[in-house]
């Protein structure tokens, strides 16, 4: 039985397992070359610098995926960003997406270069779309609108004051289907924005909402728990149009009413 | 203050039966719920739903209603010199308290070192030193979680120096010295036994059957210098041999369909499924009943060999 396959050559000295352990570390971050460690381990280049690749790969894949528009914006840069940010942010979870996290720390330590070409609208754009991950995965429940008494808050909504209209970009940008050819171009940061961004109760998908009047009357009159009529009364509309601007709201998942 | 009692599990309350899984994963959320013909049990990826609320949480719950659903990890790290890690352990221990599997599993390899997370699996040395430490880490791991361990045999493309036993008896070792189960990897011993030249068969053979509570299949892909273990691909006919020889030399067990790349339609997932059905069945007959069993000899000749 032959169960053992055939080195090119053997190493010099047995490496003890915590050294093992060690030379893949180094290869796995990056810091030694599938040569050099192949020249210890006296396994096959190609099959260490897999490895190698796998490493950088995943993380590559879930910034792809977590911030897909700020990928898409960062095309040409995109994989010396993916290189600093493994090197500089160590993978710390267990759980794939969360090593994703601090993406937009890291982009705000190359923005203080200028000729980075990182703005403050590449960081909120990346806060928005962490954002979306983070509402998703959040394990704060929803209560359902026959365990409330009156219009509450979306317990997983989160409020992003944002400086430039991120999110109209976003629109436009998934409008164009991320298409290359057809990408918007980055809005000028003269409308900010405050964005919703929430689980919805019922698709539990993330999803954000650029606050308009109604949206934020709703918000008010949940978070509040104001009257209707009397909140409907302050905004000078009628409370039919109240209710139906509570509904629209409840619909979209900002709110939950009675049920 | 005296230590709590060790858990010990009792290997033969665990099923010996074939049942036939698919994964449960996000592409399928709304799917699998309704169209679901011929899936016994489902799998999760245990990091995929630990810290999860939400979406994840909702479909496992409605899933748990229907089915018997098992965790397998891929970031318990086991081979790692790293001490285990406490947040995991916690937030899969609450997992299975959830979920309440039979058995719960991870792979014999490592995932994680000096506090750095790799997202996949690294091999280990095959040697005394590395049964040592692992065996004392399953035991830890089985202990604290009070269920049946199944430690799986990994995809490895690089054999770390130093060996003084081979794959299978790395395994088998660890297996018995840790008194944890094995889920067994059919795509995973071919592809090794592709990538490091040894015969699958020969591996199948060594395992101890006794220990053998559940069967990975999944496809993979040619890289041309190497096989990589995708999941991305339909199950390959080399693969399903060595499945049908796996079932006649060990014996029936749950048997899951994996497909984490590329993952397809419902119903390809599902028609794949049925024809790891239809494999056992040409071994070992129908679930529940006697069934027409192959001679090993049938299946060696079948195998080429």
């Amino acid at each position: 039985m032959r169960l053992l396959s055939k080195k090119r050559s053997p190493p010099p000295s047995r490496p003890a397992f915590a050294e093992t352990m060690h030379i893949m570390h180094r290869l796995l971050r990056g810091e030694t070359s599938p040569e050099t460690a192949a020249e210890r381990l006296g396994a096959p280049v190609e099959r260490l610098a897999i490895y190698q690749q796998f490493a950088r790969n995943h993380i590559d894949n879930v910034l792809k995926k977590n911030y897909t528009v700020l990928a898409g914006l960062f095309s040409e840069q995109w994989d010396e960003l993916v290189d600093g940010y493994l090197a500089e942010y160590p993978p710390g979870s267990y759980e794939l997406n969360r090593n994703a996290a601090r993406f937009r720390e890291y982009l705000a330590t190359l923005a203080l270069d200028p000729a980075r070409g990182i703005t403050e609208f590449h960081l909120e754009l990346a806060e928005l779309e962490w954002t979306e991950f983070s509402v998703y995965a959040s394990q704060v429940e929803i209560p359902t609108p026959e365990e409330v008494t009156r219009p509450m808050l979306n317990p997983t909504l989160q409020i992003l004051a944002l400086k430039n209209p991120v999110a109209e970009y976003v629109d436009r940008w998934r409008a164009s289907g991320g298409d290359k050819s057809h990408r918007p171009d980055i809005l000028s940061p003269a409308s900010p924005e405050t964005v919703f961004v929430l689980r919805h109760p019922v698709s539990g998908l993330a999803l954000y909402l650029k606050a308009d009047h109604s949206l934020l009357f709703a918000f008010k009159v949940a978070h509040e728990g104001a009257n209707v009529a009397e909140a409907a009364k302050l905004a000078g509309i009628s409370e039919t149009d109240a209710v139906g601007i509570l509904h629209r709201a409840a619909d979209a998942g900002l709110i939950v009413l009675p049920g | 203050m005296r230590s709590k009692r060790e858990y010990r599990p009792d290997w033969s309350k665990l099923p010996r039966e074939a049942r036939f899984g698919v994964g449960l994963r996000r592409p399928h959320f709304d799917g699998i719920l309704e169209d679901n013909e011929g899936v016994d049990f489902l799998e999760i990826v245990s990091e995929n739903f630990m810290d999860f609320g939400g979406r994840p949480r909702k479909v496992l719950t409605e899933a748990l209603n229907r089915w018997p659903v098992i965790l397998h990890g891929v970031s318990l790290s086991i081979g790692s010199l790293d001490p285990l890690n406490e947040k995991y352990l916690s937030h899969l221990q609450k997992l299975i308290e959830f979920a309440r599997p039979k058995w719960f599993s991870d792979h014999l390899s490592y995932s994680s070192a000096f506090g750095v997370e790799y997202s996949d699996l690294i091999p280990l040395p095959f040697t005394e030193e590395v049964v040592n430490h692992v065996v004392g880490r399953v035991k830890k791991v089985q202990n604290r979680m009070g269920i049946p361990f199944l430690l799986e045999n990994p995809s490895y493309y690089a054999e770390m120096p130093g060996a003084e036993m081979n794959e299978a008896q790395f395994m088998k070792e660890i297996s018995e010295r840790a008194d944890c189960g094995i889920l067994l990897d059919v795509n995973n011993i071919w592809v090794n036994a592709t990538n490091h030249g040894y015969d699958p068969y020969e591996y199948v053979d060594a395992i101890p059957a006794e220990r053998v509570f559940q069967y990975h299949i999944a496809g993979h892909d040619d890289f041309g210098e190497f096989l990589v273990d995708t999941h991305g691909s339909h199950i390959s006919p080399d693969v399903y041999r060595l499945y049908r020889y796996a079932l006649q030399k060990i014996g029936p067990a749950w048997t899951l369909l994996e497909w984490d790349n590329n993952i397809p339609s419902l119903e390809v997932l599902l028609r794949e499924n049925r024809r790891v059905r239809d494999a056992h069945e040409a071994v070992l007959g129908a679930p529940g009943t006697a069934g027409s069993r192959g001679s090993a000899a049938e299946l060696h000749a079948e195998a080429g060999r």
